[in-house]
């Protein structure tokens, strides 16, 4: 195993930390929405430095998300913590430290403690190791789901008159033979000079024979490895955990799925379909001419466009089951780098998936100033980012993913800062994968697929359940800190067994992840026990901003200044805040005084509420009743409540 | 009297516990996709790194996850195909659709091998890379690249 160099960057942390970009900070969190996410990179798919030392974390609770408090295991630059998603599972994601940072503790306006301990280095590696491995098996276990919700809807259409189904990229292209003019016309020409005149056709002639006898040999194979659970796994030896994850039940008609996104993608470049002019998106004209190439970009455009040739062509050539995608990505990323070159403007395909949420975008900004100043701010990031993927260097699909989602994205905030009202938002990085309907040939009978869809759905529902019971979210047995010491204390024991030093002893993990379900309670166990080498504040964003203001001005002044929500110079109420009036966070002693008054506080927003039930959905009454709630423990001296700074 | 005041202290404990609980179960680990598109646009702005950065990064982030990959199952009867699938999933996450193109697939499914105690001369006929490598002798090339690096 490479053993990678440590990223340690403890103590360079001040108390009072990073505070980026001071001008724009209200707006940030206005911002959240409709940010243009113009970088590709968070959450799984950040960056990497490989693990230094082992650090847990703990953020204390606040309204919003993980109301209870959070914990999180970081090592190095890489934060790995479980959250629990909206399907019910617990999921384990991986950020960039700085983004997981700058969410909980300044957005989230949540102190954070992390506890840095003495482990030696292989026992990091280990622990680094098993949480990767556990990424990859979620993500083995989550996409299985797809393919038998997929399954689903796939004898839903082939059940139904119209038998036609939903495939991923087609609809990245206009479905009319020669739509896509010279360009797509000339692509055709290279792939029948390089394979000869009727390979495509051929090769399509021959994946729509396949069709028609492929569902009934696939159901065929697989009515027996339904519950075959380790059909894979060799030897006596338990099996890997990742060996786990592809030993579940597999989905029979995902073959049939990839033959007719390959079938899909070999008409496009067979009957020369051009890409939806509506999806090919071009960089916005600021700062001014950035719309257009520079000499030195568009010989690296033409570059990229040889890239992707080349990548069709490999396609072409490859075993690999599932190419249709790849294939019509590719033809659809040549087309686009090829207009560019003709137009002489970057345009690259849209991200956005189909059912983006779209958000309002001066009311979440907060005013058109705000708007302009993250148009501004996001374009210079742009320029400096094509200046680095349009560089001379080898060509990267991931680059350009890159880049596409971060065109894609400025082009909306543009949008909104010239007139436009709705922007389009997603989180995370996109690959333009937008689903378009093809006719099946030689569709199988639809007695058949009737019987085929009963199956799939007692394998969805099975698949369900099995995930539920070995993912589900539980409060108290299940959740994110019970999840990160089970894997801590397996990833020990795993290879400490019975190694019982200071620095390492696996028991002592153990003891932790069965005492503790409460983040706050698991922290202190974790400082009483694990002997940490140092224990790290981060002061909340209103508490670093509280401490400054009184090392400057009077303290009576500030503190009755920033005491509550309406004279506070810092906090800007937003609507993920529920009604509150008075911060009970900083100080202990008033905390029931000013919990009773918050408590007062929500009671006319309660009753006004159920008068505009019928106007605002209930936004009011939910407002005044949270609010309401998360005063209750402030008369018993305990605070959740500490607002947040993310208006959505 | 002094039974009265344990009973309110339970009572007080218990009813602030109730509602503490309440609080969390509300939202507890939980993370809505608005807030996930949040936390990316701000980071997008202001935590970010250099492209240079982030890309050689990724790329080394990428490979890891391909040779733990290939080392966990090496050793199973998991076919070439489903291999390829698996390899497919962990690429795209950083972009890569085309990860038969990209050598550093092949260089960590090298590093793999070698961590999962594969003798050199047994590649040849590994039953997973049977739909990969094939008469396309850079991608051996490569794959023996990570194999002698570890």
């Amino acid at each position: 195993m490479r053993v990678m160099n440590p990223c340690n960057t403890y103590g360079l942390h001040s108390q009072i930390g990073h505070t980026p970009c001071k001008g724009l900070k209200a707006s940030f969190f206005t911002l959240s929405l409709l940010l243009p996410l113009l970088f590709a990179n968070q959450g799984r798919t950040a960056d990497w430095s490989g693990p230094g030392d082992i650090s847990i974390i703990y953020i204390e609770s606040n309204t919003g998300d993980s109301s209870g408090g959070h914990a999180a295991l970081r090592t190095g630059t890489h934060v790995f913590h479980f959250q629990h998603g909206e399907d019910g599972l617990l999921m384990l994601h991986r950020e960039r430290w700085k983004a997981f940072r700058y969410y909980y503790n300044d957005l989230g306006n949540r102190n954070m403690h992390e506890a840095v301990l003495a482990f030696p280095r292989e026992v990091t590696q280990q622990i680094w190791q098993h949480l990767t491995c556990r990424l990859i098996e979620q993500d083995i276990r989550i996409s299985r789901l797809h393919d038998l919700q997929d399954d689903v809807k796939l004898t839903e259409r082939l059940s139904l008159a119209s038998q036609a189904f939903a495939v991923r990229g087609y609809g990245l292209f206009i479905h009319k033979p020669n739509s896509g003019g010279r360009e797509s016309a000339g692509l055709r020409q290279e792939i029948a000079e390089r394979f000869g005149a009727d390979f495509l056709r051929t090769l399509r002639h021959a994946i729509a024979t396949r069709l028609a006898h492929l569902p009934y040999s696939l159901e065929d194979r697989s009515s027996d490895s339904d519950t075959a659970i380790s059909r894979h796994s060799t030897g006596a030896a338990p099996p890997h955990p990742l060996v786990k994850g592809m030993d579940t039940p597999p989905s029979p008609l995902k073959p049939y799925r990839e033959q007719l996104a390959l079938y899909a993608a070999i008409t496009v470049l067979d009957t020369c379909m051009g890409v939806d002019p509506s999806l090919l998106i071009a960089a916005p004209p600021w700062p001014e001419g950035s719309d257009r190439l520079s000499p030195g970009e568009k010989t690296e455009m033409e570059r990229y466009r040889n890239f992707f040739k080349q990548s069709i062509i490999s396609l072409l050539e490859s075993k690999r089951p599932d190419r249709g995608f790849p294939l019509l990505l590719a033809t659809a990323r040549y087309l686009a780098a090829t207009r560019s070159i003709d137009t002489n403007r970057l345009i690259m395909l849209d991200t956005h998936p189909a059912a983006s949420e779209r958000v309002n975008a001066i009311r979440q900004a907060g005013s058109q100033a705000i708007l302009n100043g993250l148009m501004a701010q996001n374009a210079r990031r742009l320029v400096q980012e094509r200046s680095w993927v349009l560089s001379d260097r080898r060509p990267y699909e991931s680059d350009w993913c890159t880049l596409e989602n971060m065109v894609s994205r400025l082009a909306e905030l543009w949008a909104c800062t010239q007139g436009r009202q709705k922007m389009r938002v997603y989180p995370g990085t996109a690959v333009p994968s937008r689903r378009g309907e093809i006719k099946i040939p030689n569709p199988p009978k639809r007695s058949w697929a009737r019987d085929a869809l009963l199956r799939a759905e007692r394998r969805l529902s099975a698949y369900r359940k099995l995930l539920n019971r070995e993912m589900g979210y539980n409060l108290f047995c299940r959740n994110c800190v019970t999840e990160l010491f089970k894997i801590m204390s397996e990833a020990l024991h795993q290879r400490y067994s019975g190694i019982k030093t200071h620095a390492i002893n696996p028991d002592e993990i153990q003891a932790v992840d069965s005492m503790s379900f409460i983040p706050w309670q698991m922290f202190r166990q974790v400082t009483d026990r694990l002997h940490p080498k140092r224990v790290i504040l981060y002061a909340s964003w209103r508490n670093r901003h509280i401490d400054e203001m009184y090392s400057h001005g009077n303290p009576i002044e500030v503190y009755l200044k920033e005491c509550n929500t309406i004279t506070s110079s810092i906090y800007r109420n937003g609507r993920q805040d529920s009604a509150f009036l008075m911060f009970t966070d900083d100080n202990v002693f008033t905390r029931p005084l000013f919990g009773a008054i918050n408590i007062a506080w929500s009671v006319p927003r309660i009753c006004a509420g159920l008068l505009y039930w019928p106007f605002d959905s209930g936004y009011l009454l939910g407002s005044g009743a949270e609010g309401a709630l998360f005063s209750l423990p402030e008369l018993f001296f305990i605070n959740i409540r500490k607002g947040n700074f993310a208006l959505n | 009297m002094k039974n009265s005041m344990k009973t309110r202290i339970f009572h007080t404990i218990l009813i602030g516990t109730c509602s503490v609980l309440a609080c969390m179960a509300m939202t507890s680990c939980s993370i809505s996709n608005s807030s996930k598109s949040f936390s990316d646009s701000s980071s997008s702005i202001c935590t970010s790194s250099s492209g240079e950065e982030l890309s050689e990064d990724k790329k080394q982030s990428y490979m890891n996850e391909v040779m733990i990959f290939t080392d966990s199952m090496v050793h199973t009867r998991v076919t070439s195909d489903d291999f390829m699938r698996g390899i497919a999933r962990i690429a795209e996450r950083y972009g890569v659709t085309n990860w038969e193109f990209f050598k550093e697939t092949y260089i960590a499914i090298g590093k793999g091998l070698k961590h999962a105690g594969v003798k050199k001369e047994e590649i040849d006929t590994l039953p997973i890379l049977e739909g990969m490598t094939g008469p396309r002798t850079t991608m051996k090339k490569y794959i023996l690249e990570g194999y002698e690096s570890m």
